[in-house]
């Protein structure tokens, strides 16, 4: 026997039963993978949209203070279904008003950075 | 382009133009690829020592890098080839992480578990001769033959000295050839530690 014949032996794959659901596992586990991928990005676009929106929407000076006088007009006018529309109302300029506070622009922004550098590690880490 | 592709003309398609198809964008392409492949790639990691499931888990992984790296692919050698050095850098990966004393210079006689087994049963059975193997040589000798990497690839991929590497798939051959050849000369007596 010489190194030839150790070749041919090499060059001669295994038989496996289990082939065509192997070949069904990973063809179905890349379509996950690019979904996910594909999910993942459109996520990402959609909070990062909303939340340069709320950059963008700017709340009148005293609105806390209107809207607190609107909810005691509606109060004595409506029922209570629309009591809680208009604390929701006031959560929500509340919120937005948190939003678009500096700190919270900062600590998105390092929370991209993070991601971004766990990106990178992530793509070092899977490199060929 | 996914759309156009009939997957029964994928068939008679070479290799390097499957890689085309599926560079673009054409799933049935690259799972033609894996029905191509698979088997040789699987077996690859078994003879390189991964065990059973965890060889078909690093043979998906494989298939999925390669997908993802397909614009790395340059056409200079088989598709295959490049596939099974795919593998076996995440398998010798997981090994560096898992076994740290694997790949150091040790020439102590080698007794494998299967040492006392009929040499006859396992004749022409080069899965498991290659399991009779020091696990540094079987390495060795599997990517020299089976994934046609050159000793001083296999000295850079394993980080050994290129001597070492030499010695181990001299030594491995040597064996192999023993076992798998019952006419042919007794196996060399090794040196002790």
């Amino acid at each position: 026997m010489n190194d030839s014949d150790i070749g041919e032996l090499f060059a001669m794959p295994a038989v496996f039963d289990d082939a065509a659901a192997f070949e069904a596992r990973t063809t179905r586990k890349l379509m996950l993978r690019l979904m996910l991928r594909q999910w993942l990005v459109a996520m990402a676009g959609l909070i990062g949209g909303v939340y340069a929106l709320f950059q963008f929407v700017r709340v009148p000076d005293g609105a806390p203070l209107s809207m607190k006088m609107a909810q005691v007009q509606t109060d004595r006018m409506f029922n209570q279904a629309g009591h809680q529309l208009t604390n929701l109302t006031t959560s929500g300029v509340r919120y937005l008003d948190l939003v678009q506070q500096p700190m919270v622009f900062w600590a998105v922004f390092a929370l991209c950075l993070t991601l971004l550098g766990l990106y990178y590690a992530y793509s070092r880490e899977e490199s060929l | 382009m996914k759309n156009v592709i009939d997957p029964s003309q994928l068939r008679g398609q070479s290799d390097g133009e499957l890689v085309r198809f599926a560079a673009a964008g054409s799933q049935p392409a690259f799972a033609e690829l894996v029905h191509r492949h698979s088997a040789a790639l699987r077996t690859h990691l078994r003879r390189m020592g991964a065990q059973g499931a965890d060889a078909d888990d690093m043979a998906q992984d494989a298939f999925i890098a390669a997908y993802e790296h397909l614009a790395e692919y340059r056409f200079d050698g088989p598709f295959s080839a490049w596939l099974k050095r795919i593998a076996a850098r995440r398998y010798l990966k997981k090994l560096r992480a898992n076994q740290k004393y694997l790949l150091v210079e040790d020439v102590s006689p080698y007794e494998s578990p299967t040492e006392g087994a009929s040499v006859e049963a396992k004749a022409h059975n080069l899965d498991a001769a290659l399991g009779r193997l020091r696990p540094v040589e079987r390495l060795c000798v599997t990517l020299n033959f089976g994934g046609d990497l050159s000793h001083q690839d296999i000295a850079d991929e394993l980080k050994l000295p290129l001597g070492t590497v030499k010695s181990h798939i001299k030594r491995g051959l040597e064996r192999l050839k023993a076992i798998l050849d019952p006419q042919s000369p007794k196996e060399p007596v090794r040196a002790g530690p």
